[in-house]
């Protein structure tokens, strides 16, 4: 469903008085499912359907920031300075939503509200927690408090534990539509020329749009295809990408995808002989596993592109 | 927007009483800040308001207010600010709408801080009808200090992590405090208050225990609170502290009180105080000490192995067979600095049961002491 139907469904509860105490909120990266809980919570918090970032009665949680960020952000502000948005856009986090995230969010738990009569918990996403995370958190989810409603966002409801999985009422927000996305972009970003590209490489999240867009994506996109479209690889327009990607965690993130997609696109051409689309699907693969090594392992980020840049060529 | 004058010493005192709350180890922008919202009524006030989230205080001031509005900057840095400034100065604070950072003036000093608007600035909101009644300062100072070393310090008992008031109901109904971490339990009471009846039981979390404290050292005033089931807020005149609430079930304490202790103890508070902390320092580790009774005598010893052995005797009123037991030392001296300059009564059944310990003078508050294996 989308985020207005699922806002509509969870309003239509509430006012029935049958508003379960524990959600898990699913769907692919990028549907809604953070828009969705902000301005549900606005409706409860403020009664005005607006998305709240900030609310005396909303705990939002999401891997905390790691020691030394928390210590400068602590230094800026008793410093009597303002927070400065391009620093904190890069600021680094933890791996996963530890106990002690989940500590804070009990504490929230255990005082009445400030304001109205709700309080809402998030996690934002909750398969972020580690073991330890969820398990003090089933309690409080088996029987929230009164006046408590508990969101937890997944994008890989596989990888939450059971427990929590069978606490919780499901609601699954469904990638949008072609003709949806169009209309967000057209919406949101009348300049943007390559509408029909955009809405390819977005895979109906409205979150990867925004994501392209202010990592100058699309531009990118361009110079990915540009070489690889080429009959033999220009090495140094090859080299120049992947300088790019080893730079910016986010370009890295999207030239990713990009590879993945077009080499997708490659077994999905119809004059393809099976044994050449078997061939094709293994390089997939074998790209795939590469990616995940070099995150795992902290492999040469740019060694490992230009490779992947080299096999596609050969591959073609 | 917002453009005041205010006197240095006006102003330091009310960022005194807010700016404590704000803690130092805030990552969130705004809660670091402190709320200024200029009024022109009553011939200028000036509203300034501090928060943890948890709880907030709020205090309102004579100012001059050329223009009204609010606006909120770093706490602390104002306070520092406003504390550097001599005695009796003028200080004026103007917002800068192109840099959008507050000027603060006093003579030929100039300051200018970031701010960020005040729409996000959180604020509690009372319910409506909540119940309200006024105590003397000294009662509810009475109430707190009593009962205050007794809440415990578990999170995972967060329903016992602070003071649980009360009406009880009864022949003489009282508003009684009470609080446990389940070793010792520490009830205080006042005769019932007008408006009181019928309030529901809260409990006041730790942190606003140790606000409250601070702000009902620095005045003489009556106190008004309201309750209600999400809130309270204590008013001291102009400044006003609210707090949530710690949101559970207290237990039932009244189970714990023994009732058929027949044997009782008398000694004067201090000079058991004197002897206890005297024969503590054989126990530091170990924190046990051991009361022998007999008639009219009490030894107060400690042993042990690694620590060495402490004796000392004193008279005491005791008229039943003789009895010995042990107690946590830290324990028994909390409860003792409460019994002020008097006798303390001890009600005893033998030496594994809980006792009751209350000062002899003043039926108003009781502890309830478990006793511990030395």
């Amino acid at each position: 469903m989308s985020v207005n139907q699922a806002l509509a469904e969870l309003e239509e509860l509430r006012q029935k008085g049958k508003l379960a105490g524990s959600w898990l909120i699913t769907g692919p990266y990028g549907v809604g499912k953070s828009t969705l809980v902000r301005r549900f919570a606005g409706m409860l918090l403020t009664g005005k359907d607006q998305e709240i970032t900030f609310h005396q009665d909303l705990k939002w949680i999401e891997r905390d920031y790691t020691e030394e960020e928390k210590k400068d952000i602590i230094k800026t502000l008793n410093a009597g300075k303002a927070l400065d948005t391009e620093i904190e856009k890069k600021r680094s986090r933890k791996q996963e939503i530890t106990i002690d995230d989940i500590r804070g969010a009990l504490q929230f738990l255990s005082l009445t509200a400030g304001n109205n009569q709700w309080r809402i918990l998030v996690i934002n996403p909750a398969d972020e927690m580690n073991t330890a995370a969820a398990n003090g958190l089933l309690k409080a989810l088996e029987e929230p408090p009164s006046g408590t409603i508990i969101f937890l966002i997944s994008h890989n409801i596989g990888k939450l534990l059971p427990t929590i999985r069978s606490r919780c009422r499901v609601l699954s927000l469904k990638p949008l539509s072609n003709f949806e996305m169009k209309s967000y972009i057209m919406e949101n970003y009348p300049d943007v020329s390559l509408v029909d590209t955009l809405v390819q490489l977005s895979n109906g999240s409205i979150g990867k749009i925004k994501e392209i867009i202010e990592n100058d994506g699309l531009n990118l996109y361009q110079k990915v295809l540009s070489v690889l479209d080429e009959s033999s690889l220009d090495i140094s327009a090859v080299y120049q990408i992947c300088d790019t990607a080893v730079k910016e965690t986010s370009k890295y993130l999207l030239i990713k995808d990009f590879l993945l997609s077009y080499v997708l696109q490659l077994a999905q051409k119809t004059d393809l002989p099976d044994l050449k689309r078997n061939e094709i699907l293994q390089l997939w693969e074998e790209i795939n596993q590469a990616f995940r090594d070099t995150d795992s392992l902290y492999l040469d980020k740019k060694n490992m592109l230009a490779n992947i840049f080299f096999k596609i060529g050969r591959a073609k | 927007m917002v453009k005041f004058v205010i006197e240095r010493d006006l102003l330091l005192k009310s960022l005194s009483h807010v700016q404590s709350v704000v803690e130092r180890r805030q990552t969130i922008p705004i809660l670091s800040n402190v709320l200024l919202e200029a009024n022109t009524e009553n011939g200028g006030t000036l509203l300034l308001r501090a928060t943890d989230n948890e709880l907030e205080i709020s205090d309102k001031t004579q100012a001059n207010v050329e223009k009204t509005g609010s606006i909120t900057v770093s706490a602390h840095k104002l306070y520092d600010i406003v504390k550097k400034m001599p005695d009796g100065a003028q200080i004026e604070c103007a917002y800068q709408e192109d840099t959008a950072q507050l000027m603060v003036k006093s003579g030929r000093a100039r300051f200018a801080l970031p701010t960020i608007p005040a729409e996000g600035f959180p604020t509690m909101t009372l319910e409506s009808a909540p119940f309200s009644f006024v105590l003397t300062t000294a009662e509810l100072q009475g109430l707190i200090d009593r009962t205050q070393f007794a809440i415990s310090t578990e999170e995972t008992r967060y329903n016992l992590n602070g003071i649980y008031l009360h009406e009880k109901t009864g022949e003489n109904p009282v508003l009684k405090a009470a609080a446990t971490d389940g070793h010792r339990l520490a009830t205080a009471e006042v005769a019932l208050p007008k408006g009181a009846s019928g309030m529901p039981g809260v409990i006041i979390p730790r942190k606003t225990i140790g606000e409250l404290t601070k702000l009902i050292a620095e005045t003489a005033q009556d106190v008004t609170i309201w309750v209600s089931e999400n809130q309270i807020r204590f008013s001291f005149g102009d400044v006003i502290l609210s707090s949530r609430l710690i949101d559970g079930t207290y237990p039932d304490y009244d189970k714990v009180i023994p009732q058929g202790n027949d044997k009782f103890l008398e000694v004067d508070s201090a000079s058991l105080t004197t002897v206890v902390d005297r024969v503590a320092v054989i126990s530091e580790k170990s924190r046990g000490i051991k009361l022998s009774l007999k008639k009219g005598a009490l030894i107060v010893s400690a042993n042990s192995s690694d620590e060495g052995m402490a004796e000392d005797e004193m008279e005491a009123g005791y008229d039943a067979e003789p009895l010995e037991i042990g107690f946590n030392y830290r324990y028994l001296l909390d409860i003792l600095a409460q019994v002020k300059g008097g006798t303390v009564r001890f009600s005893l059944l033998d030496g594994t049961s809980p006792v009751v310990i209350q000062d002899a003078n003043d039926p108003s508050a009781l502890y309830v002491l478990m006793p511990m294996r030395v």
